[in-house]
């Protein structure tokens, strides 16, 4: 009897399908995908085969993340005022299954005088705290708020923005994030310094400032002078992700010349970075690059004049031959740039008529928000709410 | 006398005759899980033994057990009992069957066992034959050496 039943076994499994070998296949990561391109022929295109892209992708949008649980969507708008009307932040919760609430919330009082350009570094929340960033010429304004609480919490000033009377610092927010070991916030910063215009400088106090970086502390309350060469953020996408801060840059390490592309992780709890450069056929001088996080992987959604979207999820971090083309958005009519994703799968956009919209990965359906903005100054922020004190502690 | 009438047939009762002539007596709303049984009983109503000829008895019974408990919970417990061997005639059994909730919690398990492993130990679980050449093997081993990394030891 026994002998029988191996034979059987032995028959049956000699013929898992190859479909069914691909639904297996399909819920794997990219880097045992490539691995097993060894496997056989077949396996080497799985990313060519059309049958086998459908599948990945079905489990890559329904595949919920972890990173979503309880989490809402935020979008940060900015008007496109007429002329003598002011340029105004506003921010929306999202919520319903196709985002047909909308509900605006107010900014904490620091902001009430002036909402213009306010960003939310990282497009991230903190257990429940956000970070907050303003700057209008001198006056830069920096704070912890917790949207559901109301609490908010102004970060000092740096001793580092003014080391010298003649010399103006140009600040560029890179990232905020958690520091899981410390259990502590931070918020990293570059800061450049020009000579105050108009102003001539004594031969005896000229002083030059390096350009430096500068990180935040929310346990010590206190900036720290970062002794690093890294390079500096060449656009306004900058996430955060499991106490890593990404951003990407066209310069290199030290910042003075030009360079390929590159992904550059920094990790907030030993405060060290990574780069992972671009694949060849990534760059391309009529190229737009926007990264954003896709169902919780780092992408970049690449587009050109002819409003094809191509995103490229990151199989890898650190490994330039891992971004794998998933999904292509064929031409979106009007579309003009993308402002983020959600977390099912939905990529919003701004059209050429600023309406805002989101785009449903699953169905490649496009649906209007029902409010307009201004180029590149719009953003989608994942948003987890907490009742905890800012720093929980 | 509808509502009796649909309380009749919720809990009537179908025999499944697995392929080594095992017979399991199964309410007819789980067996209607099955979408292949479904579509039996669509084109013969009046039967009442379907035979299943690609599935063993002790797999049958398996599948029969998770239709009957499969939650969030259950399903997360399931597929620890079994070995690869088990877990890939499981999965043509579910194929078969056409149960999609079975189908993807054996896909995802599988996936979780192999995640970590070399080709060649895939090969061998699932009985492929390497149709590369060595060079073509050697080369992709070259281009996707970051993907070789921190491999489980076969």
């Amino acid at each position: 009897m026994e002998k029988s039943m191996g034979a059987t076994n032995a028959k049956v499994i000699n013929h898992i399908p190859e479909d069914l070998a691909f639904s297996i296949l399909s819920k794997l990561p990219l880097k045992s995908l490539k691995r097993f391109g060894c496997v056989r022929r077949s396996w080497a295109l799985l990313f060519e085969n059309l049958h086998f892209l459908n599948m990945y992708r079905n489990y890559f949008i329904s595949n919920n993340h972890s990173y979503y649980d309880g989490t809402s969507i935020l979008l940060n708008q900015t008007n496109n005022p007429l002329s003598g009307e002011a340029f105004h932040s506003t921010l929306y919760l999202l919520s319903g299954e196709r985002f047909e609430n909308m509900v605006k919330l107010d900014w904490p009082p620091p902001f009430h005088e002036d909402d213009s350009f306010i960003e939310i570094l990282s497009k991230t929340s903190v257990n429940g705290t956000l970070c907050l960033a303003q700057k209008n010429g001198m006056d830069l304004k920096c704070l912890f708020w917790n949207p559901t609480t109301d609490e908010f919490k102004i970060i000092p000033s740096s001793p580092f923005l003014y080391q010298s009377p003649y010399m103006e610092p140009t600040v560029d927010f890179n990232g905020f994030g958690y520091d899981h070991v410390r259990d502590d916030y931070k918020v990293l910063r570059w800061l450049c310094f020009f000579n105050i215009t108009g102003v001539e400088v004594p031969w005896e106090d000229y002083l030059y400032v390096d350009p430096m970086w500068e990180i935040y502390s929310l346990r010590s309350n206190s900036w720290t002078k970062l002794d690093i060469e890294m390079p500096a953020s060449a656009s306004n996408e900058k996430l955060h992700v499991d106490g890593v801060c990404h951003w990407w840059s066209i310069h290199d390490d030290i910042n003075c010349y030009d360079s390929p592309p590159r992904l550059v992780s920094f990790d907030l709890c030993n405060e060290v970075f990574l780069t992972t450069h671009l694949s060849s056929d990534m760059i391309d001088p009529l190229n737009i690059l926007h990264l954003t996080l896709l169902n919780g992987f780092i992408a970049f959604i690449i587009y050109d004049q002819t409003t094809t979207f191509h995103i490229r999820i990151l199989g890898e971090l650190g490994v330039k031959e891992s971004w794998t083309k998933v999904f292509i958005l064929e031409p979106l009519p009007s579309i003009e740039h993308p402002i983020g994703a959600g977390r099912k799968g939905e990529i919003f956009f701004r059209k050429d008529d600023d309406e805002l919209v989101w785009f449903d990965l699953s169905t490649q359906m496009i649906e209007e928000l029902g409010v307009k903005g201004r180029e590149h100054c719009c953003h989608i922020v994942i948003y987890k709410d907490s009742l905890l004190p800012i720093g929980g502690f | 006398m509808a509502e009796e009438k649909s309380q009749a047939s919720s809990s009537k009762m179908l025999t499944l005759k697995a392929s080594d002539g095992v017979l399991f007596e199964v309410e007819l709303n789980i067996a209607k899980e099955m979408k292949t049984v479904q579509a039996y009983i669509d084109d013969c109503e009046d039967i009442e033994t379907i035979p299943i000829p690609n599935v063993l008895g002790k797999h049958l019974a398996i599948v029969i057990e998770y239709i009957k408990k499969t939650n969030e919970e259950y399903d997360a417990e399931f597929e620890k009992q079994w070995n690869m061997d088990d877990l890939q005639l499981l999965l043509l059994a579910a194929n078969y069957l056409n149960i999609s909730g079975l189908q993807e919690c054996l896909c995802k398990a599988i996936a979780k066992r192999i995640e970590n492993k070399s080709p060649e130990y895939v090969r061998k679980v699932f009985n492929i034959e390497n149709d590369h050449s060595p060079e073509e093997e050697a080369k992709l081993r070259k281009e996707y050496k970051w993907a070789f990394e921190g491999v489980d030891k076969d």
